[in-house]
């Protein structure tokens, strides 16, 4: 065998090792998102809580600032879960066709 | 040897494309693994016990559903994203829809004439369309409950997004205004679809599933577009408080 088979072999074998590390890179990036979803939907009240005892008053200048980020953040965290409730529903009426032809 | 010699002769865009399958099946394969998988059943016409085995297997698979459905209310309950009125309403339909389903159960555990089993498995669809019509009916319900009380957690914050805009520097304010006036005019919108959302969910019935098709039909693509409004207008308004902040940070 020459050289260049050698190294057609080396490098088929590394392009198959790489895509296997790969797939198990994505696979494991695919697990922690969900993970972190999971987490994010479920710490949604702690912010609101804290939100609470806060001044009405937004204040000025950088207090200012801080509220209206404080604010948005609230804003956000609802809305993921409200993007939750959306995604139930269509996962919902994706399962509605089990309530037919199903029969023994 | 001889396998590396035909490993060798593979063109490679062969390998190419088996490395980007490999890819693509390490990735498909977790979800479909666990996927649930729908076992039918074919019952001979004199077998009770198979179709109380069936009937049971379906009953089972429904309240599991429902209780779900159940957690998942109390926990945006917990959450303070629903009143305890809403959220009561909505248990009351899945308890109603557990005990009923809970009485056929021991109806059909019990019968011993196969014609009579096969007419309580036929109830289990056609009687709660639990699938069909109550778990996408109180889904959509729990989202409409929640994009009710979105809507007045941001109304309950413009205020404080007013006085901020107030106080922000002259050469910001015209941009703010016009993002703090989308934001107030996304809110009417989706304001002006939760009444019709909400007179919606009475015709979505079993009975109207089963006989009147097509009002029933109707009326969910009607809700359904009533909420695809509400949700792309909340999203909107959303949008424009964080460009606001942006602005003010």
């Amino acid at each position: 065998m020459t050289w260049i088979t050698h190294l057609r072999q080396r490098s088929i074998w590394f392009l198959v090792m790489l895509a296997l590390v790969l797939s198990l890179a994505l696979a494991a990036c695919g697990q922690q998102a969900n993970a972190s979803h999971s987490n994010a939907t479920n710490n949604y009240s702690a912010p609101q809580q804290s939100q609470t005892g806060q001044p009405s008053q937004p204040g000025t200048g950088n207090n200012q600032g801080n509220s209206i980020k404080s604010i948005d953040q609230q804003v956000q965290s609802i809305m993921r879960q409200l993007d939750g409730a959306q995604n139930d529903v269509n996962s919902s009426s994706s399962a509605s066709s089990q309530d037919g032809g199903q029969q023994p | 040897m001889k396998l590396l010699v035909t490993v060798r002769q593979i063109p490679r865009r062969f390998v190419a494309i088996g490395i980007l399958g490999l890819m693509a099946l390490s990735i498909i394969a977790p979800s479909t693994a666990f996927a649930a998988t729908t076992a039918t059943q074919k019952c001979a016409p004199a077998d009770t016990q198979c179709f109380i085995a069936a009937g049971d297997h379906y009953i089972a698979q429904r309240q599991a559903a429902l209780t779900t459905l159940s957690g998942k209310i109390t926990a945006r309950r917990n959450e303070n994203l629903i009143t305890s009125d809403q959220a009561n309403t909505l248990q009351a339909d899945v308890g109603t829809n557990q005990s009923g389903l809970a009485s056929l159960k021991s109806k059909l555990d019990v019968e011993k004439n196969a014609q009579a089993a096969r007419q309580d498995v036929q109830n289990i669809f056609l009687q709660f369309r639990i699938f069909a019509v109550v778990l996408p009916r109180d889904y959509r319900r729990l989202y409409l409950d929640m994009a009710v009380n979105v809507d007045i957690k941001l109304r309950n914050v413009a205020p404080k997004v007013q006085r901020a805009i107030n106080n922000a520097p002259p050469g910001e304010k015209a941009q703010l205004n016009t993002l703090f006036n989308d934001y107030k005019n996304q809110l009417t919108t989706a304001e002006s679809q939760f009444d019709s959302a909400q007179g919606d969910f009475p015709a979505l019935t079993p009975a109207n599933y089963n006989y009147n098709r097509t009002t029933y039909t109707a009326t969910l693509a009607k809700l359904d577009a009533a909420l695809h409004v509400i949700h792309t207008a909340l999203h909107q308004a959303r949008n424009d408080i964080h460009q606001i902040a942006k602005i003010l940070k």
